[in-house]
């Protein structure tokens, strides 16, 4: 290969630049990796850069729309990619599975375990974005918020698992990863405790149900998480209480009247003492990678500040006082641990 | 004495674009409405199951069910929140022609031209709402 690509990017360029030169510089990546796609690996750590140099000048440009007001100029400069723009990067397994959809909506079971396993197959090209996606902040947070919310439920079920029975509900379960790993190397006999897995994706609850195979005191539940926010009488709906409710991701994607009615409702469903662990996307402009998955893999979500997400909690009955924030490694996701007081 | 309590009218806005979404919701809650968002035509689904609504704001070109899809399945839906006649406003700029077709058999109260139509928004759902009042 020759080392002529290198330095094509020069910090200091508009991003029309930017992008054509990535262009011409993918086009020689390309051109080698045909011949030998195995050596991704020569390339990698310039792709993330140029990449990187792309996506930062968008993440920019979009901080200061916000910060004038100007709303409207960001939504045109990125229709404009998305129409001219976006099928230079449009490679590798994941990226074109979060846009396609293929479940209709974003952040479905398969690509979220995608993320959790982290094993790109793919190689040549392809394999330069799939470990892109895969070690973009986004999807470090995405296995960081998994792990550290089961540390949490494994340390309320220490804590609690003398009662008879313990109830657990895991809504908007997904691939159930984290319950399957819980399962595969138990910290403690876990026969007491019931897991309720809820999705409103029957092929999640069928993946779910193949990884947690065996699992006697596993059981899944198809309804849908709006269903859940915005039913009047939530006990009709669900007549059983819960020691412990968590959901990752789901309020991600819900506006603040729907996540307040949600947890106004799971609230309900908690016995006195019980949590409700909720976590929420935060800090979006820490890595220029979050706008690779919007603008090309059209994956958004909804961020929120502390202050938003904690007021979803009070406006549902919760005191702040009852109320624990806890941050992911990067800072990119928050999580609010919320107990419910009462005997 | 204090004043009786008039009851919001309540909009469903359906669009996976935040930036659209955030504007949209903004303007119309500060202009007195209850506004829920849903990112994909199946969450709209799910929420008018739940509620009733005056209005849904629906884009047209959308992952899973498109706008048109996903307003017949709400008017036609069953249960106390049915409404056939359920006014619709439809965001449109990257629909292809056949769908917009389709859209216009719906009788939509009124169309929205991406990006921003924010005047046009307010004075579109005054209006809709209005008539649709007048109407009952």
């Amino acid at each position: 290969m020759n080392d002529q690509i290198v330095d094509y990017i020069n910090p200091d360029m508009d991003l029309r630049s930017k992008i054509h030169l990535y262009r011409k510089s993918m086009e020689d990546i390309e051109h080698c990796l045909e011949l030998k796609p195995h050596e991704w690996g020569r390339f990698q750590s310039r792709f993330n850069q140029e990449l990187n140099s792309v996506f930062r000048d968008l993440m920019e440009y979009e901080k200061k729309c916000f910060a004038e007001g100007q709303e409207e100029k960001i939504y045109k400069l990125k229709n404009l990619f998305v129409r001219r723009v976006r099928k230079n990067f449009l490679k590798g397994e994941y990226t074109v599975w979060s846009l396609e959809k293929p479940y209709g909506y974003a952040g479905d079971h398969k690509i979220i375990d995608d993320i959790y396993r982290n094993e790109p197959r793919t190689m040549g090209v392809d394999r330069l974005y799939d470990n892109y996606f895969q070690m973009s902040s986004i999807s470090v947070a995405v296995r960081n918020r998994k792990d550290d919310f089961n540390r949490k439920l494994i340390e309320f079920l220490k804590q609690h698992r003398q009662k008879d029975r313990l109830r657990i509900m895991n809504l908007a379960s997904g691939p159930c990863r984290d319950l399957a790993e819980l399962h595969a190397d138990p910290p403690f006999d876990l026969s007491n405790i019931t897991f309720e897995c809820v999705d409103h994706d029957e092929r999640a609850l069928g993946y779910a149900s193949n990884l947690l195979n065996g699992a006697s005191n596993v059981r899944f539940r198809r309804e849908s998480a709006i269903r859940i926010a915005l039913k009047h009488d939530i006990k009709m709906l669900f007549p059983e209480t819960y020691d412990y409710i968590y959901c990752l991701g789901l309020f991600d994607y819900f506006d603040s009247r729907v996540s307040m009615r949600l947890v106004k409702n799971l609230r309900q469903l908690l016995r006195p003492g019980g949590v409700l662990a909720i976590s929420n996307v935060y800090d979006k402009y820490s890595n220029p990678s979050i706008y690779f998955m919007e603008w090309v893999g059209d994956w958004n979500l909804v961020y929120r500040s502390q202050e938003d997400f904690e007021n979803i909690f009070v406006e549902a009955g919760f005191s702040p006082k009852d109320l624990t924030i806890g941050y992911e490694q990067q800072g990119i996701m928050q999580y609010v641990f919320a107990v419910k007081r009462g005997s | 004495m204090s004043e009786p309590k008039v009851k919001r009218r309540r909009i469903l806005i359906v669009d996976d674009e935040e930036i659209l979404t955030k504007t949209f919701s903004m303007l119309l809650e500060r202009s007195g409405y209850e506004v829920y968002v849903a990112k994909n035509g199946q969450d709209a689904l799910a929420m008018a199951g739940e509620e009733s609504f005056d209005l849904v704001i629906c884009d047209i070109r959308m992952p899973g069910l498109n706008g048109v899809e996903t307003l017949k399945a709400i008017r036609s839906g069953s249960g106390e929140n049915a409404n056939a006649e359920l006014p619709v406003i439809f965001i449109t700029g990257f629909a292809d022609e056949k769908t917009e077709q389709e859209a216009s058999t719906l009788k939509p109260a009124g169309y929205l031209y991406k990006p921003f139509d924010n005047v046009n928004l307010l004075s579109l759902v005054k209006e809709t709402l209005t008539d649709e009042r007048s109407n009952c």
